[in-house]
């Protein structure tokens, strides 16, 4: 039970930390290594049931299938917030380009504004 | 004492208020004050109403949130150097032209660079008890997260002068511009203070403002970013 619950905080705060820092070189790398890490883990679990009952054991869980519903649990909402971040980078891109947009025309339609008066 | 009203720039960010807008901006421009209204891509006739006022209007191609506006407005009275002083102030009608002195006041005797409008340093303003309880959670949350000690942070009656707009740059959309305010000013030690403002929740102005739940949504902001 404690090697599930130090499992859970540490998946979190790893979490966290990808999603927080997520523009730096490290933790894109760490993105993709996440997604190499679970495709080879799904090989390894349908390849030999062996294999994936002594990660589960590993784990503290006693099923393999509950390792890859976890897993998969898991990558699903990592994710989910990695896509709503980046809808909302890229949001704040268009925003600033509307901007520059705006304060232009508005500066061909008001010219004095940037005069001294 | 006196200010030339006409270095004051009321920055106004405006979205789909054609019913009370033509109202607000005219009080502004009575007042003397330089308005410059930035309509956030409107899609009633708010800026039919008000381009033919004796104020500034620019626009967004499209509907961003207030805090895009209230950015595009800044960076807009940034360009003008006879502007001293800058008021952002809602275009619900809530907020009252006569209480802009009020915070215009300390930036006249420069004792701030920010000044902040509070709805709870008096009892002027009635706010619902639920409103009031998530309210002060926000209040107690930008605290902690920021370090800065405000009573109201979610009030979009605010007054700068030329350092604090070079300085604040916005840069969520939404309603998480009222604590990047905060949090900005903060981190740019910025002399803050705040003044009691009165708020006028109108039927209109309840009907058309924010809804409680987006307190969850700010929250999600903040700790997403």
């Amino acid at each position: 039970m404690i090697l599930k619950l130090v499992l859970v905080i540490a998946i979190s705060v790893f979490g966290l930390w990808l999603l927080r820092a997520r523009k730096t070189a490290r933790v894109k790398a760490w993105q993709k290594l996440i997604i190499v890490i679970f495709v080879f883990s799904v090989i390894a679990v349908t390849l030999s049931e062996r294999i994936s009952t002594q990660i589960a054991l590993l784990f503290g869980l006693n099923r393999a299938t509950d390792v890859l519903v976890y897993a998969t649990i898991i990558l699903l909402l990592f994710i989910s917030a990695n896509v709503y971040l980046k809808f909302q980078d890229l949001q704040n891109q268009i925003v600033k380009i509307a901007r520059r947009v705006s304060v232009q025309d508005g500066l061909k339609k008001y010219p004095e504004w940037e005069k001294d008066a | 004492m006196v200010i030339d009203k006409q270095k004051v720039c009321v920055i106004v960010p405006i979205y789909n208020e054609e019913q009370v807008i033509n109202k607000v901006i005219s009080e502004l421009i009575n007042y003397n004050y330089k308005v410059l209204a930035v309509d956030d891509g409107s899609s009633d006739s708010s800026f039919e109403n008000i381009k033919d006022l004796k104020c500034t209007v620019i626009r967004h191609p499209q509907n961003f949130g207030q805090g895009a506006a209230l950015q595009t407005g800044m960076s807009f009275a940034k360009l003008n150097p006879n502007l001293e002083f800058f008021v952002t102030f809602d275009s619900d009608g809530q907020h009252q032209v006569a209480n802009i002195e009020n915070v215009l006041n300390p930036l006249i005797r420069d004792e701030a660079d920010i000044v902040f409008g509070t709805r709870f340093q008096d009892d002027l303003t009635k706010v619902t008890f639920l409103k009031r309880i998530i309210l002060k959670l926000a209040i107690k949350y930008t605290q902690l997260s920021t370090g800065v000690a405000l009573t109201d942070t979610h009030n979009g009656f605010r007054a700068m002068n030329k350092i604090a707009i070079n300085k604040i740059e916005l840069n969520f959309p939404g309603m998480t511009h009222a604590s990047e305010f905060v949090s900005k000013a903060g981190e740019n030690n910025l002399r803050i203070k705040e003044v009691p403002v009165h708020v006028l929740y109108t039927k209109y102005s309840k009907r058309k403002g924010q809804s409680l739940w987006n307190a969850i949504n700010i929250l999600t902001d903040l700790f997403l970013r």
